[in-house]
């Protein structure tokens, strides 16, 4: 059971800052939380997800980092599960 | 039913929303059932103004006294002072003042992590 | 099966969260998973049985109702209600209860994981 940073634009950064020093964290990005520029992640061992939905009706498919998975709420529940959530949403 | 423990992080400034105070009055609320959850209250980004000493608080001075008196840790991260420009002089006594991969520790060693 | 607690504190038409909140809960009962909300600040604006708003298919109490017929336990905090002229939550979808922050320090001590929108 790693660390889930759910990560909204507000507060995000806040919690983007913390995941830097966790080696196990995972973010998700939701709600306005997909106009965060996630590619400071790119080379880490940091794993980042997006809601999908989210992401597609803003029109940002081509433009989030090419390593960003898109999951549904489904997935989104799974990880939710199997993990302790860090909120920042 | 167990007892949790749970960090509250506070990340928006004092007045213009609400926020400031309402985290406190459920960070106190969330150590009010039969469990007795533990709580320590983190001010993070544009949270870490409230802890600036002039700031007025009427409204919060009774949870923060509750939660002091029940040994909740008021936390403000070094970093986020730093980036607001405000000086460790200036911030008022009752937080202390700890370093992100203190905060990372708490967070990481807490059951919920609450943002407000 | 995971107990999934969720604290709501935005309210409906001007905010995503309350649409995330019921997403998330309603795949989460979909797959087995238990569901209790808390409603606070804001939060307690979205059950209302008087919405109206013919943009929108599907109403924010609407969605509630629907996670309230498949057993989520939700609850208003009842400050948050009154201070807002709400009365006790007399207008309220059926099943959405008020009560207090003792219930919300309940639902923390129940639950597995916590989400907060």
């Amino acid at each position: 059971m790693g660390n889930l940073y759910l990560v909204n634009k507000s507060y995000g950064e806040n919690g983007l800052k913390l995941a830097k020093l966790d080696k196990e964290a995972q973010v998700v990005l939701i709600q306005d939380g997909v106009y965060v520029d996630a590619r400071r992640f790119l080379g880490s061992k940091v794993k980042v997800y997006a809601v999908r939905d989210d992401v597609l009706k803003r029109g940002l498919t081509d433009r989030i980092a090419n390593d960003v998975e898109f999951i549904d709420y489904n997935e989104l529940v799974d990880l939710i599960v199997g993990n302790k959530v860090i909120n920042f949403a | 039913m167990a007892q949790k423990n749970v960090v509250v992080t506070m990340n928006q400034a004092p007045y213009g929303s609400i926020y400031y105070t309402e985290g406190l009055r459920a960070a106190v609320g969330v150590t009010s059932g039969v469990d007795e959850n533990k709580v320590a209250v983190v001010y993070l980004g544009d949270g870490a103004y409230f802890t600036i000493l002039g700031v007025d608080r009427k409204d919060t001075d009774r949870y923060i006294g509750t939660l002091r008196k029940q040994g909740s840790r008021l936390v403000v991260e070094r970093e986020s002072l730093k980036e607001k420009g405000i000086k460790e002089r200036e911030v008022a006594p009752e937080f202390e003042i700890v370093s992100r991969k203190e905060v990372f520790e708490l967070i990481n060693g807490a059951d919920f992590v609450i943002d407000f | 099966m995971a107990k999934i607690g969720f604290l709501l504190t935005l309210g409906p038409f001007q905010f995503e969260n309350w649409e995330t909140a019921y997403k998330i809960a309603k795949a989460a009962i979909d797959k087995g998973h238990e569901v209790k909300m808390f409603y606070y600040l804001d939060g307690v604006y979205n059950p209302i049985k008087y919405q109206t708003f013919p943009d929108m298919a599907t109403l924010p109490k609407d969605r509630f109702a629907e996670l309230v017929g498949k057993g989520a336990k939700i609850i208003a905090c009842g400050i948050c209600v009154n201070a807002r002229g709400l009365e006790k939550g007399k207008d309220y979808i059926e099943g959405v209860v008020v009560g207090g922050l003792p219930d919300f320090a309940e639902i923390v001590s129940d639950v597995d994981k916590l989400i907060t929108l």
